[in-house]
C-alpha cells in the first residue's frame, strides 16, 4: 500500500517553509512536464524546469515507511522546491499524472531500497557477522574504556575533591570528555563535560534568564555542589551499569528496558527504528495530543533541543517527540514540530525509558485531525488522580540512578493558591498540596504564566473551575530534596493554555 | 528520625566528595552518622528496611578504606543514599499561609510554536531585523502572549529597542506583567528602571504610587524625572502629587526632573501650582513643559492670569523693529516666544473672552492664534480661520481644515466641494488645499459627501487621487460600486493605486478581484499590498500565488513574493 499523499504529509517532509512555498508556485506555473505514475500510485515522476538548459529530473517513491525523494538539482539534502511542487502538483491534480512505467534506474533503485530495508529489519533481528565483528570490537573497547578512563577519572576527581575543580581542571575534564567520546561513551562524555560547565560557576550581574550556559552554574555553591554530587553518582552508575550490560549480565530486578535504558544514556547509541521493532518497542493505533512544546539551546551538547509533550489519549501515558539539532547545522535539519491537532500514530516506537519516554514514528504513519471538545475532555479522564500517584512514578523512575530527577505528568487538581513569598501551591482532590515553583534548572520561568492564567479561570467563589488539570515537571530539589513542581500547562474545562515555553 | 538520620549523612558524604575522598577514613562526622545509623537499626529491628544494612555495611568500608580505595567506597556510599534519598523524597511541605490567587485578566497564547519563539529571540536577543519582527508582531496582534511576559519584561532594558517595547508591546499585557517589572525595579535606579517605573504607573495608575513615592524620595534623577512624567501621563490631578512637584521645583538640581515636575502640576487647580507654572512661563529650560501644563490646568483663575500675561506680551510681540536694531528684534522675538507658549496654554480653555483677545493675535502668532480660535469653536471665528484656505500662506491650510470640520455639515460641504471644482485646482496652492485635507485627516460627516464625490470622480475632474481617499473616509458602503467600475477603467498606475487604498479602507471583499487583476497588470506597490491583505481570505493565496507562479522571474520580485508569503503564514495550508 503506498504512502498517501496528503497535505500533512507534504508539510512533514518540509523543512524549509520556503522551499513549499516556492514548490506550490512552481506547480502552478506549470513548471512539471512529462509526469507520471505507476498504476498503484506508489511511484511518481517528472521533469521540471530549472534555470539552466536541462529540466530536472525528479521523482518519488511513495513505497516502504516514508517517501523517497530524488532530484538532480543541486539542492541537498532533499526536499528540494521541485519534489515539494511535485508532490503538491499529484496532491492537487493527480489528473496531470499519466499512468506509464518507470525508467529501469527507478526500478533498481526501488529493489535496493527494499534490499536495503530487509537487511535493517534482519540485521535487527540476527546481526551480520561482519556487523557481530565490528559490534564486538566496539564493545570491548568501551569496556576497556570503563575501565581505564572512565572510572579512573572518576575516582581520581573525587580524591582530589570536587570543590577544587578550577577552570586549568576543567579544561582537563574536557579534553578527557573527548577521549570518552573516542572510546565510543558519548553519554559519559556529555556528563564530564557537564561537571567542567558546573565546576567553574558563572560570576557576573547579568540577569538574563533563557538558555543558560549550564543550568545551576550560576546557583549558590552549596546547591551547585549538589548537583554536581548527583552528575557524579550517575556517572559511577554508567561505571557499574555499563559494565554489567557490556558483559551481558542483568542486575537482580532489573528490566531488559532499564538495561537498554543504559545503552542509549552512557553508550550513546542511536537507536534504529527496526532495532526498537525488533526488541517489541512497537506500538499501534495511538492518538496523541500535544499539551506542552519546549525550546532549549543545550550549550554542552552544542544542540537545540525541541520537544514536544504528547498525551496519548488511549492508556493517558505522556510521550516526547524529541529532535537534536546541532546548533552550528540547524537551518539543515527539520525543525522539530509542534503539534496544533491531534495525530492519529499507526505505528510508533516507543524508546526504552522512564516516565517519559521518547517517541518515534514514520511520516507515512502519521494524520492529523481537527480537535474536538471531547478530547480534551479526555485529557481530565486520563490525568492522574492526585499527587500521590503522581509522586509514585517519580519514585519508581528514581530507583534507577540513571534516570532523569524529574518527570512530567498530569494530574487532577482541585484548586491552586498563592503563598506568601510568592509561590503557589496546587491542591488535588484529596487535599495533598504541590508546592509550584520555577526549578533553579529550568530554562524559562512559568509560574507567573500559571498564576495569571489561574486568576483568569476562577469561579464566582473564587475556587478554579473544574474541572481542571496541571501538566506539571515534577522535580527533586536541590536545596531541600523534596519534590517540587514546575507547570508547564493548564487544562480547565475545555481551555488549554501553555504556560511554559 | 530516619529521614533525619540519612539527610545529614548524606550531606556529610556530599562534603567528602567536595572537600576530596581523602579525608573519610576515620571522618569523626561520618563516624558519628554510623553510630546513628547503627541505633536506628538496631531500634527499628525487624522492620528496618534492607538498604539501610546495606548503607551501615558500605559506611564502615567507607570508613576504614586503605588510601587507594577510598574514592571508590566513598563513591559507592553515595551512590547508595541517593536511592534511598529518592525513595524518602515527598512533597515539599507548604506553608499553610496561602491566600487565593488574585483574579486576573486572561492573557492569551495566540502565538504559534514557530513564531513564538522568533519573537522572544527578537526581545532577548542581539541581532539584525528585530525591530521588524517585533513591529510584525505587534501587527498581527498575536506579540500578547502570556509565555512572553518575562522576555517583554528583558527587552524593556534593551538599548535598542527597549522604548518601543515599553510604549508598544507592554501595554498589550495589561496587569500580567506588573509583577514581572515589579520585581526587576531597582532604586535609585538608572534610565531603565524609569522606562519601568513609568509602564508600572501606566497599568497600575494609583496603585503605583509607592513606587512613586519611592522613586522621588530615594531615586535617581532619571527615576525622579520618569516619577513625575508617570504622574503628568498617567496620575493628573491625583491628590497629593502635586506638593512633591512643587518641592522638586522649589530643591531639584536636575533640569530633567525640573521640567518633568513642571508637567506633572498640570490638572491642579490650586494657587501653588498655578503661581509656579505662570513662573515657569518665564524660563526657557520650562518654557514648553509650562505651556502644556497650564492647558490643562484647572485653577479658575488660569485663563484670567494668562490672558494678563498675553495682553502684557501683546504689544511687544507686535512691536515694529528696525532692520539692524538687534537688541529690539531679540526683545520682540522673546514676547513672541511668551505669546505663542500662553496661545498654546489657552488651546484648552474655554472662555468668551479668550477669542477677543487671540483675533489680534493673528498677524503676530497666526497659526497658533488660528488653533486656538478654533479651539474656541464661535462660528464667526471658525469661518475666519476656515477662509485662511483661500489665502496664500500653505501653512495655515490645515489649521483651516480642522476649522473647516467643526463648521455645520452643509456649510462644510460647500466650501471643500468648491475646492475640488476651483479654477486653480491644478496650481501649486490649488493642490495643496486638497492635500490639506487629507494630511489634517479631515472626516466628511453626512450622507451627501459619497454621491458628490463620486459624481466628480465620474466627471471631468483633474484632481481625482485626492478625491479617493475622502470617497473611503465617507464610509458609505455605497461607495464600493463606483469605485470598483472607476478602478477598472483607470489607466494611470497612481490612480488605480490610490482608488485600491480607498477600497481597501472601505473593506469590502468584493473588491478584491479587480485588485488582484491590478497586481497581475504588475502595479503592486504598499497600497495595494495593504489592501489585499486588508481584504483577503484563504482564496486570495492561490490567486496571488497564481500571479507569482506567472512571472518570469518570481523570486526578482520581491514585493509580490512578501505579499505571498504573508498571506501564506496567515492562511497555512493554502
Amino acid at each position: 500500500m503506498p504512502i498517501e499523499v496528503t497535505e500533512d504529509l507534504i508539510r512533514a517532509v518540509t523543512t524549509k517553509d520556503k522551499a513549499l512555498s516556492d514548490g506550490r508556485t512552481l506547480a502552478k506555473k506549470g513548471s512539471f512536464k512529462a509526469t507520471f505514475r505507476t498504476a498503484d500510485g506508489s511511484l511518481i515522476w517528472g521533469d521540471c524546469q530549472g534555470s539552466g538548459a536541462k529540466p530536472y529530473v525528479l521523482s518519488i517513491d511513495l513505497a516502504g515507511d516514508a517517501p523517497t525523494i530524488r532530484c538532480t538539482c543541486p539542492v541537498k539534502p532533499p526536499p528540494c522546491k521541485h519534489t515539494l511542487g511535485l508532490l503538491v502538483l499529484f496532491l492537487e491534480q493527480p489528473a496531470k499524472f499519466g499512468v506509464g512505467e518507470p525508467a529501469a534506474e527507478l526500478i533498481e533503485k526501488r529493489a535496493k531500497n527494499v534490499e536495503r530495508a530487509e537487511k535493517r529489519v534482519e540485521g535487527a533481528a540476527k546481526p551480520s557477522t561482519s556487523n557481530v565483528a565490528a559490534q564486538k570490537k566496539k564493545s570491548e573497547a568501551q569496556r576497556a574504556a570503563i575501565d581505564e578512563l572512565l572510572e579512573p577519572l572518576l575516582l581520581d576527581l573525587l580524591n582530589g575533591g570536587l570543590g577544587t575543580i578550577d577552570g586549568k581542571r576543567a579544561a582537563k575534564l574536557v579534553e578527557q570528555a573527548r577521549q570518552l567520546n573516542d572510546a565510543y561513551l558519548p553519554g559519559a562524555a556529555e556528563r564530564l563535560r557537564r561537571i567542567a560547565a558546573l565546576s567553574t560557576p558563572r560570576d557576573d550581574d547579568d540577569d538574563t534568564y533563557y538558555q543558560l550556559r549550564e543550568p545551576g552554574d550560576d546557583l549558590p555553591d552549596e546547591q551547585r555542589h549538589r548537583l554536581l554530587t548527583r552528575h557524579v553518582t550517575r556517572l559511577f552508575a554508567m561505571v557499574r551499569k555499563g559494565r554489567k550490560y557490556l558483559d551481558e549480565k542483568l542486575e537482580e530486578g532489573e528490566s531488559q528496558d532499564d538495561a537498554d535504558s543504559v545503552v542509549e544514556e552512557l553508550l550513546g547509541r542511536v537507536w534504529k527504528l527496526e532495532e526498537l521493532k525488533q526488541k517489541g518497542y512497537a506500538r499501534q493505533s495511538l492518538v496523541l495530543l500535544e499539551l506542552a512544546y519546549e525550546r532549549y539551546d543545550d550549550h554542552v551538547r552544542e544542540e537545540r533541543i525541541e520537544q514536544s509533550f504528547l498525551l496519548e489519549l488511549g492508556d493517558g501515558a505522556i510521550y516526547v517527540d524529541r529532535t537534536f539539532r546541532p546548533l552550528d547545522r540547524m537551518d539543515k535539519m527539520k525543525e522539530g514540530e509542534s503539534f496544533e491537532k491531534p495525530l492519529l500514530v499507526s505505528e510508533a516506537v516507543v524508546y526504552p525509558g522512564f516516565v517519559n519516554k521518547r517517541i518515534r514514528w514514520e511520516i507515512a504513519a502519521r494524520k492529523s485531525r481537527n480537535l474536538e471538545r471531547a478530547d480534551l475532555d479526555a485529557i481530565h479522564a486520563r490525568a492522574l488522580p492526585a499527587f500521590d500517584a503522581a509522586v509514585a512514578k517519580l519514585k519508581e523512575q528514581l530507583k534507577n540512578p540513571l534516570a532523569p530527577d524529574e518527570a512530567v505528568l498530569l494530574v487532577q487538581i482541585r484548586d491552586v493558591r498563592k503563598l506568601s513569598d510568592g509561590g503557589l501551591v496546587a491542591i488535588d482532590g484529596k487535599g495533598a498540596k504541590l508546592d509550584l515553583r520555577d526549578s533553579p534548572l529550568a530554562r524559562y520561568r512559568s509560574l507567573g504564566n500559571l498564576e495569571t492564567t489561574i486568576g483568569a479561570s476562577l469561579d464566582a467563589n473564587g475556587a478554579l473551575k473544574q474541572p481542571a488539570s496541571l501538566l506539571v515537571r515534577l522535580y527533586v530539589g536541590l536545596a531541600d530534596e523534596a519534590i517540587h513542581g514546575q507547570p508547564l500547562a493548564l487544562i480547565v474545562g475545555h481551555d488549554h493554555v501553555r504556560v511554559g515555553m | 528520625m530516619p529521614r533525619e538520620t540519612i539527610r545529614k549523612l548524606s550531606e556529610n558524604t556530599e562534603r567528602l566528595l567536595v572537600a576530596g575522598a581523602h579525608l573519610a577514613r576515620g571522618n569523626a562526622e561520618l563516624t558519628r552518622d554510623k553510630e546513628a545509623l547503627d541505633q536506628l537499626i538496631a531500634k527499628l529491628g525487624a522492620k528496618s528496611p534492607p538498604v539501610f544494612a546495606k548503607l551501615a555495611e558500605q559506611l564502615a568500608k567507607t570508613l576504614t578504606a586503605p588510601g587507594k580505595t577510598q574514592a571508590l567506597e566513598l563513591l559507592s556510599l553515595a551512590t547508595s543514599l541517593a536511592q534511598v534519598r529518592a525513595g524518602l523524597a515527598q512533597l515539599a511541605p507548604v506553608p499553610s499561609d496561602d491566600t487565593a490567587v488574585p483574579v486576573a485578566h486572561a492573557v492569551e497564547t495566540p502565538c504559534n510554536a514557530k513564531d513564538l519563539y522568533a519573537v522572544h529571540d527578537a526581545l532577548v536577543t542581539t541581532g539584525q531585523g528585530r525591530m521588524e519582527v517585533i513591529d510584525s508582531a505587534v501587527e498581527r496582534g498575536d506579540i500578547g502572549d502570556l509565555r512572553l511576559v518575562h522576555a517583554v519584561v528583558q527587552a524593556m532594558s534593551d538599548a535598542y529597542i527597549g522604548a518601543t517595547v515599553a510604549d508598544k508591546v507592554v501595554p498589550q499585557f495589561g496587569r500580567a506583567i506588573v509583577e514581572p517589572i515589579r520585581k526587576k525595579l531597582r532604586f535609585p535606579g538608572s534610565k531603565v528602571d524609569g522606562r519601568r517605573l513609568r509602564a508600572l504607573v501606566a497599568v497600575q495608575k494609583d496603585e503605583a504610587r509607592d513606587l512613586i513615592d519611592e522613586a522621588i524620595a530615594t531615586g535617581s534623577a532619571d527615576m525622579r524625572a520618569a516619577a513625575f512624567d508617570a504622574i503628568a501621563d498617567h496620575l493628573p490631578g491625583a491628590a497629593g502629587l502635586d506638593a512633591l512637584a512643587l518641592a522638586a521645583l522649589d530643591g531639584d538640581k536636575s533640569g530633567e526632573v525640573r521640567r518633568a515636575a513642571v508637567r506633572a502640576l498640570a490638572g491642579y487647580g490650586t494657587d501653588a501650582s498655578l503661581q509656579t507654572l505662570l513662573e515657569a512661563l518665564d524660563d526657557a529650560r520650562t518654557l514648553h513643559q509650562a505651556a502644556e501644563a497650564l492647558a490643562k490646568s484647572r485653577h479658575p483663575d488660569a485663563t484670567t492670569r494668562l490672558l494678563e500675561r498675553l495682553e502684557s506680551s501683546r504689544v511687544e510681540a507686535a512691536a515694529k523693529v528696525k532692520k539692524d536694531d538687534k537688541a529690539a528684534a531679540t526683545k520682540r522675538d522673546a514676547a513672541r516666544s511668551r505669546v505663542s507658549a500662553v496661545l498654546r496654554a489657552l488651546s484648552e480653555h474655554r472662555d468668551p473672552r479668550i477669542a477677543p483677545a487671540v483675533r489680534a493675535l493673528l498677524e503676530v502668532a497666526p497659526i497658533l492664534a488660528a488653533q486656538t480660535l478654533v479651539a474656541q469653536g464661535h462660528s464667526d471665528d471658525l469661518r475666519l480661520v476656515a477662509d485662511l484656505l483661500h489665502k496664500d500662506y500653505e501653512p495655515e491650510f490645515r489649521v483651516a481644515v480642522d476649522a473647516l470640520g467643526k463648521l455645520p455639515v452643509d456649510e462644510a460641504f460647500d466650501r471643500v466641494m468648491a475646492l475640488f471644482v476651483a479654477k486653480d485646482r491644478d496650481t501649486k496652492l490649488g493642490k495643496a488645499r486638497l492635500t490639506a485635507l487629507r494630511s489634517a485627516r479631515f472626516v466628511p460627516v453626512g450622507p451627501r459627501w459619497a454621491p458628490a464625490l463620486l459624481a466628480l470622480l465620474g466627471g471631468a475632474v483633474t484632481r481625482p487621487e485626492a478625491l479617493a481617499w475622502m470617497i473611503a473616509a465617507t464610509g458609505d458602503a455605497q461607495a464600493v460600486a463606483p469605485l470598483m467600475a472607476a478602478l477598472e477603467r483607470e489607466k494611470k498606475a497612481e490612480l488605480a493605486a490610490e482608488l485600491v487604498d480607498a477600497l481597501g479602507t472601505l473593506g469590502d471583499k468584493r473588491a478584491l478581484p479587480p485588485i488582484i487583476a491590478r497586481v497581475a497588470a504588475g502595479e503592486l506597490r504598499w497600497s495595494i499590498s495593504h489592501a489585499v491583505l486588508a481584504l483577503a481570505d484563504e482564496t486570495t493565496v492561490d490567486a496571488v500565488r497564481t500571479l507569482f507562479a506567472a512571472l518570469k522571474n518570481p523570486n526578482q520580485n520581491w514585493e509580490l513574493s512578501y505579499l505571498l508569503r504573508s498571506l501564506e503564514r496567515r492562511y497555512p495550508g493554502h
